[in-house]
């Protein structure tokens, strides 16, 4: 019976329909965990989820940053660390039977902050 | 005959003639600015690297320094001094300057206030400058 958990959805919170460029420094990524192992079952003492891990990269399908986040639904961006750029990230749980397989690939822009312009300069 | 040879031959041994050129001195400018503690978004700033300063003469080419930042939040006071070459064939030269606050992003603040300092013509009382 296999006791592997489906895979998770994967979306980022935060955002439109339309815009998939954020802030870096409030960029979150979110998932729904899932309630049932791959054969359908619902999830139970046995087969719940142990961990979380999120794998990030630069290019679709290869996931070169990767965080055990916890027993969480969403963690910074900015924390995994990723930085500014384009990026594909998927999520995957485990429980003590194995590792999920991963989730629907997230391609997302984080933006860097701009910082305030200096206005108070003075020459003597 | 033999005399004029000897001559050729010892100019021949002459060394060249070195290049002058003339330049008018610096003169030395003293800035002073704030770095920003927030960024254009309204988050606090956590990556600043510091603040470029960027400065012209008569409306050329501008050149800049990097000056690092007090701390990566921000907010401290700075200052600095730059020593800018004058033009001596400008009776007045115009020096103008603006800084800009750069993160680890290697993002830049948009261009903040210029500041426009006339420096007196040759000759005048201008500061540490001149021939």
């Amino acid at each position: 019976m296999k006791k592997v958990i489906l895979g998770l959805v994967l979306g980022l919170i935060l955002i439109s329909s339309t815009a998939f460029a954020f802030p870096l420094s409030t960029a979150k990524l979110s998932w729904t965990l899932p309630t049932a192992t791959v054969d359908g079952q619902p999830l139970n003492a046995d087969t719940a989820i142990t961990a979380i891990k999120v794998s990030c990269g630069t290019t679709s399908g290869i996931y070169t940053v990767t965080k055990s986040v916890g027993l969480v639904v969403e963690y910074l961006a900015s924390d995994m660390p990723l930085t500014v750029g384009t990026w594909y990230c998927v999520v995957k749980a485990s429980n003590k039977y194995g590792e999920s397989a991963p989730s629907n690939s997230k391609q997302f822009i984080l933006e860097g902050s701009v910082p305030a312009a200096i206005t108070d300069l003075t020459i003597q | 005959m033999k005399n004029l040879i000897i001559v050729l031959l010892t100019a021949l041994l002459l060394p060249l003639s070195p290049t002058l050129s003339v330049a008018c001195s610096g003169i030395r400018y003293h800035f002073f600015w704030t770095e920003p503690k927030a960024n254009t978004d309204g988050s606090l700033i956590t990556n600043l690297t510091g603040t470029n300063l960027y400065y012209s003469l008569n409306g050329g080419t501008a050149k800049s320094n990097f000056y690092k930042a007090s701390k990566p939040t921000g907010g401290g006071a700075k200052s600095a001094y730059i020593t800018i070459n004058m033009n001596c064939e400008t009776k007045v030269n115009r020096v103008e300057a603006w800084a800009k606050a750069i993160n680890t992003d290697s993002i830049e603040s948009s261009k903040g206030n210029v500041v426009v300092k006339p420096v007196p013509a040759l000759g005048s009382n201008a500061a540490g400058g001149g021939l």
